[in-house]
């Protein structure tokens, strides 16, 4: 579906990004994670065309941007930007049927998403928020079914309910085989949905793996409540103590640790896998190692 | 070319389109409104003589900017609508973008072309005063303005979206300025004037209708150079084709 070979942009002097290496299969569900102008945005943009590289390939569908033909790629790609649309002289059903042309999408869908995330189709695009007009954005990303889905934080602005929605409409078109390429800075939405993380830092990819493979190469956090003594054991680290709660970050082997538990009675503890956000905190902080 | 993306571009040049035709049928209208009160006589044989002159020292300023207008909104006005990245991921080619950009700016100008070509026929008419010249006159009006769309469109075309643009006005404002101040200069005979005056020649889109009103004869008074409005269109024409390459390769955010 998508396949990065090398992939170099610089703007000027500055990095975009630099020799970006992977490739997406058909049904994977991406998390596109990475801190403030870490070039997210940059190798999206370089995907669908809309930047030119430096150096190295983007393939999307067996075509690259060279390609004379590039753009009959968009008959099964949709892209939802992360800039909101400002046509603001348009009313929303003009700019949506407009679009629904461009897209040759078809009518009962169309209507199916204005009634399913609540568009007012009948106001000027001025008149309505940030999050209504994301909602157009979204339902113009969404119109034409597409089997490669790119979305850059698509849910920012959006209340919860629509959220929950738009999460619900692509876990439905997901099904059906598409593929989604989904940069967020909301982690427990990507922890959620997605199946693979990406991070990027500096333009450049430092780790890309299974969510599964993630959580069990980091920690997990343990809570012990209400017990006295010192427990040591390799692997645990006290990261937080508490009035009557201790915190610790354990790496190790998780025989020796429930062993030691049980020999010192402790009663009440809970195992949790780190969160997205604790690892993606390590790896922006530290680097991958 | 697309038909929804003509409309789209159709719809964002609406209201330059009602503004401009507007005015400079307003300014045609104004003018023989003066000199029918003023009692002034109108005939039939200098009508089109006075209508060249007022073209090109009243309504051709106001049309060249509107014209470099045209030509240079449409990228403008979609990278101000943020609406890049929607419009340039559709299944559209950069071919059938660039043409039909090219064709709404044609059509917005020739609407424009038309609407003055009817009020000063209508004029021409009351005062029994309609020749043929007048259409003809106006069909040069539509070359050089058509001249100025795409040198504003190629302009447009070849630089960065992003940028800002507003410079490509400018255009029409110093040939105007310029143009003023030529009659000033004009007994000058400095070779920087000369030179000026040849590069002045062909970024004025209108230069090729020449008055001459000390002119023995009404034929010489109001003239027209056909061979140099040919050159400006095909020139102009020939760059806007050309930009097509670049902006094939473009990044168009």
């Amino acid at each position: 579906m998508i396949e990065i070979i090398n992939l170099t942009k610089y703007y000027n002097q500055n990095v975009g990004c630099k020799n970006i290496n992977f490739k997406v299969e058909a049904g994977e569900k991406i998390g596109f994670i990475g801190p403030n102008g870490s070039g997210k945005t940059t190798l999206i943009r370089l995907l669908m065309g809309l930047l030119v590289p430096t150096d190295g390939t983007a393939r999307i569908m067996s075509k690259t941007i060279s390609d004379n033909d590039f753009h009959k790629i968009f008959s099964d790609v949709s892209y939802l930007s992360n800039a909101p649309i400002k046509m603001n002289d348009f009313y929303v059903a003009d700019v949506i049927e407009t679009f629904r042309k461009l897209k040759n999408s078809s009518t009962e869908y169309v209507d199916y998403l204005i009634k399913y995330f609540e568009v007012e189709t009948k106001k000027l695009m001025e008149d309505l928020s940030y999050g209504n007009i994301k909602k157009i954005s979204i339902l113009i990303a969404l119109m034409n079914k597409p089997k490669l889905l790119i979305l850059d934080e698509p849910t920012s602005g959006l209340d919860p309910l629509m959220q929950n929605r738009f999460f619900t409409e692509i876990k439905k078109l997901s099904k059906n085989g598409m593929t989604v390429f989904f940069s967020s800075h909301i982690l427990s939405e990507i922890e959620d949905f997605c199946h693979r993380i990406i991070f990027i830092r500096e333009g450049t990819i430092v780790l890309d793996t299974p969510l599964s493979k993630l959580k069990e190469r980091t920690h997990k956090i343990i809570s012990i409540r209400n017990h006295d003594s010192v427990i040591d054991v390799n692997g645990l680290s006290l990261v937080e103590k508490q009035l009557a709660k201790e915190i610790y970050h354990f790496n190790g082997k998780m025989p020796d640790l429930l062993e030691t538990l049980i020999k010192r009675k402790v009663k009440d503890f809970t195992i949790e896998d780190a969160s997205l956000s604790d690892m993606v905190e390590m790896y922006y902080e530290k680097g991958a190692s | 070319m697309n038909k929804t993306l003509f409309l789209l571009d159709m719809k964002c040049l609406k209201k330059t389109i009602i503004v401009g035709s507007s005015i400079l049928s307003l300014i045609i209208i104004a003018i023989w409104l003066f000199v029918y009160f003023t009692s002034k006589d109108v005939s039939a044989d200098t009508f089109h003589v006075d209508y060249q002159y007022i073209l090109v020292k009243v309504l051709s300023p106001i049309a060249i900017f509107m014209s470099v207008y045209i030509g240079r909104y449409v990228y403008s006005k979609y990278h101000s609508f943020q609406i890049n990245e929607s419009i340039y991921t559709t299944e559209l080619s950069k071919r059938v973008h660039f043409i039909t950009h090219i064709l709404s700016a044609v059509f917005a100008v020739a609407i424009v072309n038309t609407m003055t070509t009817f009020t000063i026929i209508s004029i021409s008419l009351l005062f029994n005063a309609f020749t043929l010249r007048l259409l003809l006159i106006q069909l040069c009006f539509l070359i050089g303005l058509l001249s100025a769309v795409f040198i504003g469109q190629m302009l447009i075309v070849v630089m960065k979206t992003s940028g800002s643009s507003t410079w490509i006005l400018s255009i029409p404002l110093v040939t105007y300025v310029y143009n003023t101040i030529s009659e000033i200069v004009k007994g000058l005979d400095s070779r920087i004037i000369v030179i000026l005056n040849r590069i002045f020649k062909y970024i004025d889109f209108l230069s090729f209708f020449s008055i001459d009103l000390q002119a023995t004869s009404i034929s010489r008074m109001a003239t027209i150079n056909f061979f140099h409005m040919m050159i400006l269109f095909v020139v102009s024409t020939i760059l806007l084709m050309s930009s097509f390459t670049i902006f094939r390769r473009k990044e168009l955010i």
